[in-house]
């Protein structure tokens, strides 16, 4: 019942979207991002109004791959493909999809197929490998007047491979920490906020851990133990000259205080690695288990509905280098199969545009990749402290680059990573095999 | 193909228009086996040997392949991961295949014939052959977790929590194998219950005037006429279980570390998540050599042990 | 004499007692095991009638507070599972039907007609055996884009279709048909075809139910090649990809889909229970549990 009653939310709040979009390009102004500040938003024409972006008629029939859990979810994404065919009433979009994480050991096969499908999702740090089948958009860009302004550049540019654009961001954000808000008024522990350090961390995680309780809850799964190296630390995946540098001493030194924090009794034991542990880590909070974890804005709304506790969000606390994020995202591409890449490039922009953004931000399906439709998302999220946390984290972060064959690599680095929060291998260990087996 | 050695050569009567007779069913044993020969050769033997000819390529889901010869069987077994994955495979093995004889063939003989409710009891072991092995794998996760059946159990019966079984390199290939016991044991049993309800009741009762025990009974009078099903099983068994692929991917994905990576989930990987093909066919190709080679020696020893009437 | 009777009959009688104890608890003995061995199943169909927040009670309990039937409702709206169910059945049921076709017509010209070359083909009909299906799924794939069958019905139904099993657990049943029903046929002016249909297809009913199951429950649980081969899940999905999809951002709704896996064994069991005596009947006489 409460998934057919999500739907009809779905379906209402786009209608609201499609409302508020009208006024969208003036609207946008008071989104503060950082990326923003720099190209100010009213200046750029939204290309997303279906004047602009359709100089003639198309046609076509498109299907749209994209990671899919559930009925719910695929509604969710017919609506934003429905803005697309009302901005084009030529063009037809069939959504399909499989769960994320099948989703990333079938698009690569997919796309080498000859009926691939048209529109594809992808993730910023997953890209790389996929970037070769994929139609580049610069020239697509420049031909139906799309400017890249409009977007944050630090997701936009994460979307760019050797230098070329092959798909356009609908979402992006920081990796923060949620927590269970009722769990620090019980145990009457100071919110986190903005500015908050690792010391205070630890004291809250130790303070709420008790009676089957825990403080925190981590997952053997790269967006985990990344965001804890890089604020632990600073250090990141990648070296300067773009190298593999996992078992560099800055990120071993990151790594095994992540390792001997998890493992302090402060969070709860993790016991499958990668994508099966992120669900475990994501129930644990959810059902109040655990009171912080880390993740992305694109779960604000969808956790917000999910708990039965008030919920808040904060940056990273700050370590000895200061309060650090990664920044990550998602978007759409076009496949080189693609038999109609200027209409399934149409209706990305039209996906990608203020309507569908908008109605997708305000059911929280994502933190907009367009600084202009920030305003709705937060209207909707309507989380205490989600935009003091949010700029902050954004004006501390970094894009996370990863290198080509980044899925190999996670998939053994998961695994391994168990290891460490197990107990059974050293840190520096776990990232040495990694270092040595990252290309098989 | 225990019984293929010992069946029968087709009984054919002589009939009276011998050559009219060869010549109609040359004709007709076209026709009957036109669809299987067609299919075998389109869905079987094409495949088996386009495997071998991506195997001698870098053929990478995209861009170009090239021929590579041996490369791609050089780099696996040059690669621990894959010596890792073959020894951990065998291992699931070793393990598996005899508490799967044991199961089964230990339950057909005590569900024997003066069993009350004999068929509710062969339904009931024969269920989780029967489910999905996903959703048998979804419950088995769940009874390991911790917070689930064996911790809750564990925490209430002896107050301290159970090990967590899929998170310790100790611990999950054993997990998996109980789980795939569990799993797969009911066609075995099926199997030897139905020899043994072929075992001559004269013969059992014979031995027990002579004063046999029922262990013995079974283990003189029994066990040596079912040695043809046992064979059978075996083969069967060692056959199926060097392809396991389900239990990994949904209880482990082959973590911790590598422990419980298996040969198919390594080509499922290499294949479709890694997108190199061509090394994911070596990797096949070396299982194929690995099941011929066991299937020889099985076939080699059977006479030692195989007893056909 | 009579002293002698009591004598004689009394340890008799000690033994039939002892003999009658051993049964009882051997029975005993017997229900527990069988106990311990559903008790995975027990625990599933309990906590899919569970209310969400008493998944992971302490102790564990079989039934929670309330019998939640809803559960299996929610689970079909979570997921399209009327989907999933609808192409299971109609790959498992398609399925089935080709193998049936295939092996059986293929055994009949084995076991029943002569031509050249018969036993060399029937060899290497078994040496297909040897090929683990799961060597093939790479070439397999490859074959699929070549022939545009990627995501489709007959990508499930056809590539594992033609396996020499059916067709020598047939052919070994087919050979047990007296020589004399079909040689009198022949005399009576009946060729192959009518031989087939009208006379060894009739009589063959366990071994085809021993087949019809075994194939039925491979093809209704199959994962790994469905798994490779199908994109769009909620349109060519079957039952045990769907399972899958619980566990996704919204977090593993473990009573939705215990819900789900205990309907997903529905269908395998009421067939087994259905075709149980022609199953033994079956097993007894293709050989497959012969000795």
């Amino acid at each position: 019942m409460r998934l057919l009653d999500l739907r009809n939310g779905v379906v209402a709040i786009i209608a609201a979207g499609l409302l508020v979009s009208g006024c969208g390009a003036s609207g946008g102004t008071s989104a503060a991002s950082p990326a923003e500040a720099s190209v100010p938003p009213a200046s750029a024409p939204t290309a997303a109004t279906p004047e602009a972006s359709a100089p003639e008629a198309v046609s076509a029939d498109l299907t749209f791959q994209f990671w899919i859990g559930g009925d719910a979810d695929k509604a969710a994404w017919e609506t934003v493909t429905a803005v697309a065919m009302a901005d084009h009433p030529g063009l037809k979009i069939t959504v399909q999809g499989t769960p994320w994480p099948d989703y990333w050991s079938k698009i690569g096969n997919q796309l080498s197929n000859a009926g691939a499908p048209c529109i594809v999702g992808m993730q910023s740090l997953r890209l790389a490998a996929y970037a070769d089948q994929l139609v580049p958009m610069d020239e697509l860009m420049t031909k139906y007047g799309v400017n890249a302004a409009d977007f944050d550049k630090s997701i936009f540019d994460s979307m760019k491979h050797d230098g070329k654009l092959v798909a356009l961001p609908y979402d992006f954000g920081p990796l923060i920490v949620y927590y269970n808000r009722d769990a620090f008024k019980k145990a009457s522990i100071a919110e986190p906020k903005p500015g908050w350090t690792l010391d205070d961390f630890t004291k809250a995680a130790t303070k709420l851990t008790s009676g089957g309780k825990f403080g925190f809850t981590t997952a053997s799964i790269d967006q985990e133990y990344l965001s804890w190296v890089l604020d632990l630390s600073g250090a990141e995946v990648l070296d300067a000259a773009g190298k593999l540098a996992v078992s560099s001493p800055a990120f071993v030194d990151g790594y095994k205080k992540y390792v001997d924090l998890m493992r302090s009794g402060i969070a709860s034991p993790v016991t499958v690695a990668g994508y099966d542990g992120y669900v475990n880590m994501l129930g644990e909070w959810q059902s109040g288990t655990a009171a912080m974890y880390v993740d992305g804005p694109w779960m604000v709304i969808s956790n917000r509905d999910a708990v039965k506790f008030d919920m808040g969000m904060a940056p990273m606390p700050a370590g000895a280098g200061g309060s650090k994020h990664y920044t990550a995202g998602s978007g759409f591409g076009i496949s080189k199969q693609c038999p109609t890449p200027d209409a399934a490039f149409q209706a990305i922009v039209s996906m990608t545009g203020d309507k569908a953004l908008t109605g997708l931000a305000s059911v929280g399906r994502a933190y907009p990749a367009r600084p202009a439709d920030a305003e709705a998302w937060y209207g909707a999220a309507k989380i205490e402290g989600a935009r003091e946390t949010l700029d902050y984290a954004t004006s501390h972060s970094v894009p996370w680059l990863t290198p080509p064959n980044w899925v190999q690599m996670a998939d053994l680095f998961d695994r391994t990573g168990l290891q460490a929060l197990t107990g059974e291998l050293k840190p520096e260990e776990v990232l040495q095999t990694v270092q040595d087996q990252g290309g098989l | 193909m225990a019984i293929d050695t010992t069946a029968p050569p087709p009984k054919l009567s002589p009939a009276p228009r011998v050559s009219k007779r060869l010549r109609d069913d040359r004709r007709h044993a076209l026709i009957f086996l036109g669809p299987s020969l067609i299919g075998l050769a389109v869905f079987t033997l094409f495949p088996t040997v386009m495997a071998l000819v991506m195997s001698l390529f870098d053929w990478p889901v995209f861009g170009n392949r090239t021929f590579i010869g041996l490369d791609n069987y050089a780099r696996l077994l040059g690669s621990p991961v894959f010596r890792q994955v073959v020894l951990n495979t065998c291992l699931f093995v070793v393990l598996y295949v005899p508490l799967n004889l044991i199961v089964s063939l230990g339950l057909a003989a005590w569900v024997s014939p003066k069993i009350k409710g004999r068929s509710a009891f062969r339904i009931l072991f024969f269920i989780p052959v029967m489910a999905p092995i996903v959703a048998n794998a979804v419950v088995w996760r769940f009874i390991y977790q911790p917070g689930g059946l064996l911790d809750s159990l564990s925490q209430s019966v002896l107050g301290s929590p159970a090990p967590s079984f899929l998170a310790s390199s100790a611990t999950a290939m054993l997990a998996i194998v109980a789980m795939s016991v569990w799993q797969g044991f009911g066609y075995n049993f099926l199997v030897f219950s139905t020899a043994i309800d072929q075992v001559p009741q004269e013969q059992l009762e014979a031995a027990a005037i002579d004063g046999a025990s029922g262990l013995e009974r079974f283990r003189h009078v029994t066990l040596p006429m079912i040695t043809p099903s046992i064979f059978f099983a075996t083969t069967l068994t060692l056959i199926t279980s060097f392809q396991v692929f389900a239990q990994p991917f949904l209880l482990t994905k082959g973590g911790p570390g590598n422990a419980t990576a298996t040969l198919v989930l390594f080509v499922y990987n290499e294949g479709w998540r890694f997108l190199h093909m061509g090394l994911a066919a070596a990797a096949g190709w070396v299982l194929f050599v690995i099941i011929m080679a066991i299937t020889a020696i099985q076939f080699r020893g059977q006479k030692r042990w195989v007893h056909y009437d | 004499m009579t002293e002698a009777v009591i004598l004689a009959r009394r340890p008799a009688a000690g033994r039939r007692r002892r003999a009658e104890l051993r049964s009882i608890v051997s029975h005993l003995l017997l229900v527990a095991v069988a106990l311990m061995f559903t008790a995975p199943l027990l625990y599933a169909l309990g906590t899919s009638l569970k209310p969400v927040d008493e998944v992971f009670t302490r102790p564990p309990t079989l039934i929670g507070s309330e019998l939640r039937f809803e559960n299996y409702i929610e689970a079909f709206q979570f997921a399209p599972f009327g989907r999933y169910f609808f192409n299971s059945f109609l790959v498992a049921i398609t399925g089935t039907a080709v193998v049936i076709a295939v092996s059986s017509l293929s055994a009949f010209a084995f076991a029943r007609l002569r031509f050249p070359g018969s036993e060399l083909l029937f060899v290497l009909f078994l040496g297909t055996l040897m090929v683990p299906q799961e060597v093939l799924i790479v070439p397999m794939y490859w074959l699929m884009q070549v022939l545009g069958w990627v995501d489709s019905y007959q990508a499930l139904i056809l590539p594992f279709a033609f396996t020499a099993f059916g067709t020598f657990l047939l052919r070994q049943f087919f050979l047990t048909v007296p020589a004399e029903l079909v040689d009198s046929a022949r005399v009576d002016g009946a060729g192959p075809f009518n031989i087939f249909f009208r006379i060894l297809l009739p009589l063959s009913r366990p071994a085809l139910a021993v087949l019809a199951m075994f194939t039925f429950i491979a093809y209704w649980g199959s994962f790994l090649w469905p798994l490779i081969v199908i994109d769009n899940i909620s349109v060519k999905g079957t039952v045990p990809l769907g399972l899958t999809s619980f566990m996704s951002q919204q977090g593993t709704q473990w009573h939705l889909m215990m819900a789900a896996a205990v309907l997903a064994m529905v269908p395998s069991v009421l067939l087994v229970v259905l075709l149980q005596k022609n199953l033994v009947r079956g097993l007894l006489t293709t050989g497959f549990g012969g000795r």
